[in-house]
């Protein structure tokens, strides 16, 4: 299959392509940085705890 | 999860392992977040000696059973693992599917260098390899963008 194609088919199954051409533009070092701060946004969001709205 | 630290002791005790799993498709430039840290490890003794040594500073503790040992025994007598300590949960792996041991890994392995240190992560064609391979269905989405970012390497070489 060409690129093309299987783009076009990785976009139908839902796979963010822009996301991925971004982080191809990134340097190893700079995919790690961005890895590690959505895993941090992930443990944060993982300790949030429903309250009572007042 | 703190990967630098774990790279760094690895490297300083000279080693031989591979970087596979999700943590090497996020350096490859996959849009995915996993909690583990996978690695395919050398089984001759002198790399399991270095393997121990390396990681006994971090407090290894085995899942799912922590009153086992991690010790040179254990490394010697069987081959997964899987490990919390205090820098990562680690995946030891001596064997990936659709690739296989070690030697066979290392074949699809490219070098990288990461905040200042060298290390051997699995390339896309290995990942989508193993991926396939294995049929799960968490993996489906990963290997979609596997795919995908082949494809974009593809086209950037064009």
């Amino acid at each position: 299959m060409e690129p093309d194609q299987i783009l076009l088919e990785a976009e139908k199954a839902g796979v963010d392509v822009d996301a991925l051409r971004y982080n191809l533009s990134l340097t190893p070092d700079q995919r790690l940085d961005k890895f590690l701060k959505a895993l941090a946004w992930m443990d944060w969001a993982k300790d949030a705890r429903k309250v009572e709205h007042v | 999860m703190r990967p630098d630290e774990l790279i760094a002791a690895l490297n300083r005790h000279g080693v031989k392992y591979i970087i596979v799993g999700g943590f090497a498709a996020v350096l490859q430039g996959a849009h995915y977040i996993t909690q583990d840290f996978d690695l395919c490890y050398a089984r001759d003794a002198a790399n399991l000696e270095r393997l121990h040594k390396a990681l006994e500073r971090f407090h290894p503790v085995i899942r799912p059973n922590p009153n086992l040992t991690f010790d040179l025994a254990s490394l010697q007598n069987n081959e997964n693992f899987t490990l919390d300590t205090e820098v990562a949960e680690i995946d030891l792996l001596a064997y990936i599917d659709g690739l296989g041991d070690y030697t066979e890994v290392e074949k699809y392995a490219e070098g990288f260098q990461v905040r200042g240190q060298t290390c051997l992560v699995l390339s896309l064609e290995g990942l989508i390899k193993s991926k396939s391979a294995l049929q799960r269905r968490k993996d489906l989405q990963l290997l979609e963008e596997l795919r995908a970012l082949m494809a974009l390497r593809q086209e950037e070489n064009k």
